[in-house]
């Protein structure tokens, strides 16, 4: 695997915890909750690898 | 459970589950298989990847089918679905496939020429994922595909597509495109091996025609027509005369750009000693001013904002009520097809194709492309290949 | 009326029409086929693509001609091999002729103007739509003072025609009234304007179904 995707799949991992993080912080705006978690998709399917 | 709690756990739930239905509806249309029928003039069923081995084991290889006749004489390469968005392709390739017999020279056929394009979507567009085709004996299941080769298989784009060997920028998505990467190379992106593997057929089987089967929008004056370089341009425009004439459709010429690269119609010449046409029927469905993108608009090419363009004469093509049915954009293809065949027999008579039960536009028409479809259930299960 | 009546009324109609067709049908039918002989040069009336047309047609039934996209009276008087010029951007020769029978030099006999006009055709070779007129009547004027036989051919349909004063019809004007011999496609002739020219200056005028019919026609004319 070249260095551009390892760097891309850390990239990932970062950003999803960071979701995760703000979700679980969030205690009020449901709107915000919901952005949180629809930004997450694409993140976690390339993290599995689902093809 | 506090009630902030709950929230986030219905939301998780339904994210979850959006996840999982259209995960698991993208999953099997990129796996789905459809059963293509190896007729009775079917003489070898091999890979892409036979030709090029970088290919091998990747979603970028795809079935390559020939149909050599008895008697040597001149070979002809179809290649389908280089867009799978543009389906009447796959359809014309594999009326061949199922029926053609070979009496003199050599056909080969790609059906389904970018492999990973057409297990990709374009959700943007709402595209529908399957198209069925009715046939004598039920329907006819196929693949809704996209343009470009999926990002799963090859990524990540570029800023800008930098065409090799001419260098001439092209737009980043056009990486992923099979009539942008043309000649191609053994070690660029995927699809510049897929077209790599294209030209190496060529030039070890010594192909003397290449036809790249397309589909294109009636407001684009590249539709409904040949587009041909200046070696096949005589070919082409007598094809053109010929069919309407005797067929009573239209099919103008286009001469291909000498400084447009990438495109099929351009490299193969210029890379190999085949003769290159790309042929264009008009596809109302890839407009953009149009109603929803349904199956049956994909199938019958009726739409009433198209109607109403045409009245203003904004469309390139004749459109009125009765749409752009894919029978006749495949029929359109057979004919065309055919006379190139007879036009290049004529011309050179040591390098003759003679190849039957093959179709022409009136009868398509008449019977729907499905009559020329055999049954899977029916047949037996070693001509079967998938797809 | 119900449906069957109108079927036969619609029946009878359409075989009366096709009687009438067939008898007064300005067509293939209708007028003599002149003859005329080679050498021959191609050119363009309005460097439309149609050109390209007239040539592949004239080399499916094996007439050996030259052809000259925007060929001066000067070029044309040098005959056959059009005084060696060299082709460059915007300026193409090509010379079939069968230099045996016909040596360089040898005066043409022939001349077909495929007329069309194509802003972008008249661009790439540096001409407007005047120059371009002005040309073609040079070339007229040239052939009518050396007994030269000018075939007026338009085979580029309704795409190629437009609004009186139009490039198209100026082109039109130009050669067709001045020709010996007009060839036109059905579409090209819809509103009978080459047919009410052929009729006003006496000239013979072959209509015909499809641009591929030229390759029978120019089997007759140069027989
Ligand atoms: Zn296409």
């Amino acid at each position: 695997m070249p260095v551009i995707m390892i760097t891309y799949y850390v990239i990932c991992v970062y950003l999803i915890g960071m979701l995760v993080w703000n979700f679980i912080r969030e205690k009020k705006s449901v709107n915000d909750m919901i952005l949180y978690l629809t930004v997450l998709i694409p993140l976690i399917l390339r993290v599995f690898r689902i093809k | 459970m506090s009630r902030e709690w709950k929230i986030k756990a219905v939301l998780v739930i339904i994210t979850a589950a959006v996840m999982a239905i259209g995960g698991f509806q993208l999953y099997s249309h990129r796996h789905y298989m459809t059963p293509i029928i190896a007729g009775p003039g079917v003489t070898k069923a091999t890979k892409l990847s036979e030709f090029f081995k970088g290919l091998k084991g990747t979603k970028a290889d795809t079935n390559v089918f020939f149909l050599e006749g008895k008697e040597e004489g001149g070979k002809i390469l179809i290649i389908a679905n280089t867009h799978s968005n543009e389906p009447a392709a796959i359809l014309t390739a594999l009326v061949f496939l199922e029926n053609a017999v070979v009496d003199k020279g050599t056909l080969i056929i790609i059906p389904q020429f970018n492999n990973s394009g057409g297990r990709n979507t374009k959700p943007g567009d709402g595209y529908p994922l399957y198209f069925e085709i009715p046939t004598e004996w039920g329907n006819k299941k196929f693949r809704m595909g996209n343009r470009n080769a999926s990002p799963l298989d090859q990524w990540p784009d570029p800023d800008v597509y930098i065409h090799y060997p001419d260098r001439q920028l092209l737009s980043y998505l056009d990486v992923r495109n099979t009539n942008r990467t043309w000649p191609g190379r053994p070690n660029g992106p995927l699809m510049e091996q897929v077209t790599y593997g294209a030209m190496q057929i060529m030039r070890q089987e010594k192909v003397d025609i290449a036809i790249d089967i397309h589909g294109a929008e009636t407001m684009f004056p590249v539709t409904n027509c040949i587009v041909a370089p200046e070696k096949a341009m005589r070919i082409a425009t007598m094809t053109s005369l010929t069919v309407k004439a005797r067929e009573g459709f239209d099919n103008h010429v286009e001469p291909s750009p000498q400084g447009f690269r990438g495109l099929s119609h351009r490299e193969i010449g210029d890379y190999s000693d085949a003769l290159p046409f790309l042929l264009e029927a008009p596809t109302p469905f890839l407009d953009q001013p149009t109603g929803p993108k349904s199956v049956d608009f994909l199938l019958d090419g009726k739409d009433p904002f198209l109607v109403k363009l045409s009245k203003k004469r904004k469309l390139f093509v004749p459109y009125d009520e009765t749409g752009w049915p894919m029978d006749k954009r495949v029929g359109q293809h057979c004919s065309v097809i055919l006379e190139i065949i007879r036009q290049y027999s004529k011309k050179f008579p040591n390098k003759q194709l003679k190849i039957r039960n093959i179709p022409r536009y009136a009868e398509v028409v008449k019977n729907g492309v499905g009559h020329y479809f055999h049954n899977p259930n029916e047949t037996d299960k070693k001509d079967i290949y998938y797809n | 009326m119900n449906i069957k009546n109108l079927k036969k009324w619609l029946g009878s109609f359409i075989f009366i029409g096709g009687l009438l067709f067939i008898f007064f049908s300005p067509g293939m039918a209708g007028t003599e086929i002149p003859k005329t002989k080679l050498p021959v040069l191609i050119t363009s009336a309005g460097q439309s693509p149609d050109v390209m047309t007239i040539n592949i047609v004239a080399e499916e039934a094996e007439i050996k001609y030259d052809y000259c996209d925007v060929p001066t009276a000067e070029l044309l008087g040098a005959g056959v091999g059009l005084a060696d010029k060299e082709p460059g951007p915007g300026f193409h020769v090509e010379i079939n002729s069968d230099l045996d029978k016909f040596p360089k030099g040898t005066p043409y006999k022939t001349i077909i103007f495929a007329i069309g006009a194509s802003l972008k055709g008249m661009g790439a070779s540096g001409l407007t739509v005047e120059s371009e007129i002005s040309r073609l009547k040079e070339l007229i004027d040239y052939c009518k003072k050396n007994n030269i036989f000018i075939i007026a051919a338009h085979v580029g349909g309704t795409s190629k025609r437009g609004a009186p004063g139009s490039d198209n019809e100026r082109m039109i004007d130009t050669v067709v009234p001045f020709s010996d011999y007009i060839i036109v496609t059905k579409d090209s002739d819809n509103d009978g304007r080459f047919s009410k020219i052929a009729e006003e200056k006496g000239i013979p005028l072959t209509q015909i179904d499809y641009a591929l019919d030229l390759v029978d026609i120019f089997k007759q004319i140069f027989q």
